[in-house]
């Protein structure tokens, strides 16, 4: 409890108040727009963290985050354009909400569906991190591999119907983690005698090349320039939904629950969530005829479950390093340029500086609650933001960000090469996450591997001897062969 | 070649170089370690059975998501990039940036009819803005002019 308000104490300062408002509010105008999932949002802001302290630089970034995951209801209710992948299923209730005339109805209820599903999701968090962390400590390398393993495979066996690509996709990320010096004997690998590459690709080049410029250049490509288009209802000021709160309740409760599970679940976060917590409430309910006609149980569901989604992605990437979902990646690339390591050991040594990313995650849910409120009608109105302004101004961006975290033009040529394997990534139809995920998680798959096999005197079943590593193994394999078994009974 | 076959093919070329560099790899300096060339083997084992995988299996034909136009459109606005970058390596941040800001706007803008000097406002000043905010503020560094 004291380093709650340890956290506290430093968290309440006017600047990182400010900053966590701040934040929240770009997260959300940038959320908002359809094409720019919230992770986006993060790169673009980036360079700004550098030069912060790290408790301004959290607060900034959880506000943010939790501020691109509440903005993208608002293409979905207005237009029937979600702004990201998590608030697809909105759009079944909420634009047909809107088209009855009740817009501010909608809008309404999915500002109170967002604040339900992100802060009792941060507390919940907050709880369950130092439990799953003083576990996490007792981990040997064996376990951590297992747990990174299990994680890679489970966002493979994701990518239905392409599994082969899912692991040619993954197979690339991994090979990408081993140019540079390698773990442990520190044998440089793949650097064909340059400078530039002894040290790895940098995380932010990668994620730049491989999100904001293949999204760029893809949707000039394709004059892909999504939905600047303008809406004719006009909104009205907030209505507190009260009486469907009441008759929501069970709905509200259950989708937190699934929206939590899933967000911890590897690779499912939000974009998943939102639609299985509306499929549920559908069979669920009463009146399944009445969804998909602007029921406002259709808003509840996907609404709070995204946001419930926040509090579970953090659990795994606080509690144990491992990122399950791109925009966590970029949250964990931005706290480690400030020198912040997530993982069991953070938990235990500085227990504030977790509890500081949880309060700052309140806080912004607090705010992007208010935001939302007082700016119901102003809010809409981001939808209009020419693409021809923005796009070009998130490239320069989110360049002379890789250029100040490298300070050379290398990495900068770097982001163009992984643009082009973005693109060919895309055409080849080979899903990203794995490649992200592998990316991400590779030097800590190959430490802990080489780590094990040498601590246990070169005895590759070590593995399998280990009651929990066993486990996770199992899962993991089972995991890629439940598809093809599904498939061939389906035969 | 079908668009799955070409796929599997560019895997197992990418396969069998990172097998062939990592055979060269020398043995770890730690005793008791399996080496730096396990886990280059292992990346290289997956692409090319995945790889071979859909040589064999992705006879089937499948619409390409770009189409002639959209091919020529991705190679320009690459080069617009390319070009920026190259630029920027010798004339520095301020040129460059304003420059690639005003071509893109116009690419990006098309049929919509901005006046162009919208487009020129909007160039400079968010240049001078990320100048002012990088270079002044942040204490970041940009890129700077090699030849004057």
């Amino acid at each position: 409890m004291n380093t709650v308000l340890l956290a506290l104490t430093s968290f309440f300062q006017p600047i990182n108040l400010l900053l966590t408002f701040g934040g929240c509010l770009i997260g959300m105008v940038l959320g908002a727009i359809p094409g720019l999932a919230g992770g986006m949002a993060i790169t673009v802001i980036l360079p700004l963290t550098f030069t912060m302290k790290p408790d301004m630089a959290m607060s900034l970034l959880m506000g943010i985050y939790v501020g691109g995951d509440s903005g993208g209801y608002i293409g979905s209710i207005l237009l029937g354009i979600p702004g990201t992948a998590a608030n697809v299923a909105t759009v079944y209730d909420g634009y047909e909400m809107t088209k009855k005339g009740k817009v501010t109805k909608a809008l309404s209820i999915a500002t109170v569906s967002n604040f339900l599903g992100t802060l009792p999701s941060l507390l919940a968090a907050m709880l369950l991190c130092p439990v799953i962390a003083s576990l996490a400590v007792k981990m040997g390398p064996w376990e951590y591999f297992s747990l990174a393993f299990m994680a890679i495979t489970l966002v493979v066996s994701l990518s239905q119907g392409k599994m082969l690509k899912g692991f040619i996709g993954a197979a690339i990320g991994l090979f990408i983690t081993q140019i540079g010096y390698a773990p442990i004997s520190a044998t440089r690998r793949f650097t064909f005698g340059s400078r530039y590459l002894s040290g790895g690709f940098n995380m932010l080049t990668v994620l730049i090349g491989i999100f904001a410029g293949t999204m760029i250049m893809l949707s000039y490509a394709n004059r892909d320039k999504g939905a600047t288009m303008e809406f004719s209802q006009k909104v009205e000021k907030f209505q507190f939904p009260g009486k469907e709160i009441m008759e929501n309740a069970v709905n509200i409760v259950r989708s937190f629950l699934i929206g939590l599970f899933i967000g911890f679940l590897p690779g499912m976060g939000p974009a998943l969530s939102n639609v299985v917590s509306y499929s549920t409430a559908k069979n669920s309910s009463k009146h399944p005829e009445k969804f998909g006609t602007g029921c406002a149980d259709g808003i509840f569901a996907p609404e709070v479950a995204n946001n419930a989604s926040i509090g579970g992605a953090i659990i795994p990437m606080v509690s144990l390093g491992i990122p399950g979902d791109s925009t966590t990646v970029l949250l964990l690339s931005a706290l480690t340029i400030q020198g912040i390591s997530p993982g069991p050991l953070l938990q235990k040594m500085q227990p504030e500086v977790v509890d500081m990313i949880f309060i700052a995650g309140i806080f912004s849910a607090i705010f992007a609650l208010l935001i939302q409120i007082v700016g119901i009608r102003i809010l809409p109105n981001v939808l209009k933001i020419p693409y021809h302004f923005l796009y070009p101004a998130i490239l320069v961006l989110s360049f002379m960000g890789v250029y100040a975290s490298t300070t050379n033009m290398f990495s900068i040529y770097s982001i163009l090469g992984f643009t082009a394997l973005g693109i060919w990534m895309t055409w080849a139809d080979i899903p990203v996450t794995p490649f992200i995920l592998s990316f991400v998680l590779g030097t800590t798959l190959e430490t802990n591997f080489r780590n094990a096999i040498s601590y246990a005197g070169g005895d590759w079943t070590s593995f399998f001897r280990r009651p929990v590593s066993c486990i996770l193994l199992i899962i993991a394999i089972g995991s890629v062969l439940m598809p093809l078994i599904r498939k061939k009974t389906q035969k | 070649m079908t668009k799955n076959r070409s796929t599997g093919l560019i895997a197992l070329v990418l396969g069998v170089v990172i097998a062939v560099q990592a055979a060269q790899l020398p043995p770890s300096t730690m005793a008791g370690d399996i080496g730096p060339a396990v886990f280059p083997f292992i990346s290289a084992g997956i692409l090319i059975l995945c790889g071979l995988g859909m040589l064999i299996t992705g006879g089937v034909k499948e619409a390409s998501i770009f189409t002639k136009e959209s091919l020529v459109r991705l190679a320009k606005i690459f080069a617009v990039v390319l070009l920026y970058i190259l630029a920027m390596s010798y004339l520095g941040f301020l040129i460059p940036t304003c420059a690639v800001l005003y071509v893109l706007s116009v690419m990006f803008a098309e049929e919509d009819h901005i006046a162009w000097w919208k487009i020129l406002v909007f160039a400079i000043v968010l240049t001078i803005a990320i100048y002012l905010l990088f270079h002044n503020v942040l204490n970041l560094k940009l890129p700077t002019n090699q030849l004057f």
